[in-house]
């Protein structure tokens, strides 16, 4: 009974290729029998192995590969991917989190920048630092509501800084040491 | 999908694969590095040529379409073999509904005159597990033929680790049992 279950277990390991545990070891080179059971486990496991290096004259490389890519090529997916695969550092999937918010936004200030320059350019004539202080203090109401006026497109920024904040803080606070962490998140704090 | 996750895919493609060179062209790399096996592996099912190649690029065309869905924590190789094994039952399922798919242990390299040298252990041993059915046969070229493990093993089958240490322990007591020859006895 007891050779019945170390044979069965002697079966399971091999079928795994794992290394028999200490005592199963011992005992199937004390007991002939499960001797001969490990060794024909082995054999089998021998016989089973195939040294499958591919031989290079079944398939052409050069030709498969040049297939794949000009299949790549008419569908214009490996233009995209040689566009887009220059400059991406590497932890790809800690990037491509924060990367999308931090474009919008990059995209947000650099169009609010040009349309700012824009208008300075194509209708307002250049004026200078002393005329804007004397416009500043001889402020109408009218400019007041102007001054306390936001723009929606800088509310969007914040929004989207703050989900970029977030997404940074959230993975630091789950990827990284807590140690690490903390001083990331709270470096105020820290320096107080 | 970048070329940086390209190439550190390629990267860690394989422990026992080689390290590459950082200039290759990263997908480029990937097919190199990978075609061959990957062909092996499909040959295995479609035995025939030409489909295996057919195969081997609309593995390859998905891999590329659905890098972003490439589970780090397998090499890319068993992600390929996954995808390749998809779609050769997705291949077979739509070219002739009625028909099983009939997998076949034989070697994408073997001509007939390396064929008839059965009186090897191995290719006896190998003609032997011709006779078990398609489940075991394909648990066991995974295993000894493509030399996964048994997660990896796992994640190609869609079955659970349990389920494929079970079906090794199957296929190996079925093929000592049809071992009439004592093939196996020392």
């Amino acid at each position: 009974m007891k050779n019945r279950f170390y044979t069965f277990l002697i079966r399971w390991y091999s079928a795994q290729s794992k290394p028999l545990p200490q005592w199963l070891d011992r005992a199937s080179t004390v007991d002939t029998d499960l001797a001969v059971v490990r060794s024909e486990e082995e054999t089998l496991s021998d016989a089973l192995k195939l040294g499958s290096e591919p031989s290079a004259s079944v398939l052409d490389p050069v030709a498969m590969s040049a297939k794949i890519m000009a299949s790549l090529d008419e569908s214009g997916e490996r233009d995209d991917f040689e566009e887009t695969g220059s400059e991406e550092p590497s932890g790809g999937s800690v990037w491509r989190v924060v990367a999308l918010p931090l474009a919008v936004a990059a995209a947000v200030a650099v169009f609010l920048t040009l349309g700012v320059s824009m208008q300075q350019s194509e209708g307002v004539p250049p004026v200078s630092f002393t005329e804007v202080q004397i416009e500043d203090v001889e402020s109408t109401p009218a400019d007041v509501e102007v001054a306390s006026w936001q723009n929606p497109l800088d509310a969007e920024v914040e929004n989207v800084l703050a989900d970029a904040k977030g997404a940074v803080g959230f993975l630091a606070s789950t990827f990284l040491p807590s140690s690490l962490a903390q001083g990331l998140l709270t470096p105020d704090q820290d320096a107080s | 999908m970048t070329e940086t996750e390209f190439q550190s895919a390629g990267a860690r493609t394989d422990s026992k694969s080689e390290t590459k060179s950082s200039s290759a062209p990263s997908f480029e790399f990937l097919i190199h590095e990978h075609q061959a096996k990957l062909y092996n592996f499909i040959f295995r099912y479609t035995r025939n040529r030409e489909d295996a190649e057919d195969l081997v690029q609309d593995t390859f065309i998905k891999a590329f379409r659905n890098f972003d869905r490439y589970d780090r924590k397998y090499t890319f190789s068993t992600w390929l073999y996954t995808i390749g094994r998809r779609t050769v039952y997705n291949h077979y399922r739509s070219k002739r509904q009625s028909e099983p798919l009939d997998f076949e242990l034989v070697d994408s390299n073997a001509t007939p005159d390396t064929l008839t040298e059965a009186s090897d252990t191995k290719h006896a041993i190998w003609n032997l597990a011709k006779e078990l059915k398609q489940e075991y046969q394909e648990v066991l070229a995974l295993k000894y033929a493509d030399d996964l493990s048994v997660k990896e093993i796992a994640q190609v089958m869609g079955k659970s680790v349990v389920n494929i240490k079970t079906l090794l322990f199957r296929a190996r007591q079925q093929l000592r049992k049809i071992d009439q020859n004592n093939l196996l006895k020392r």
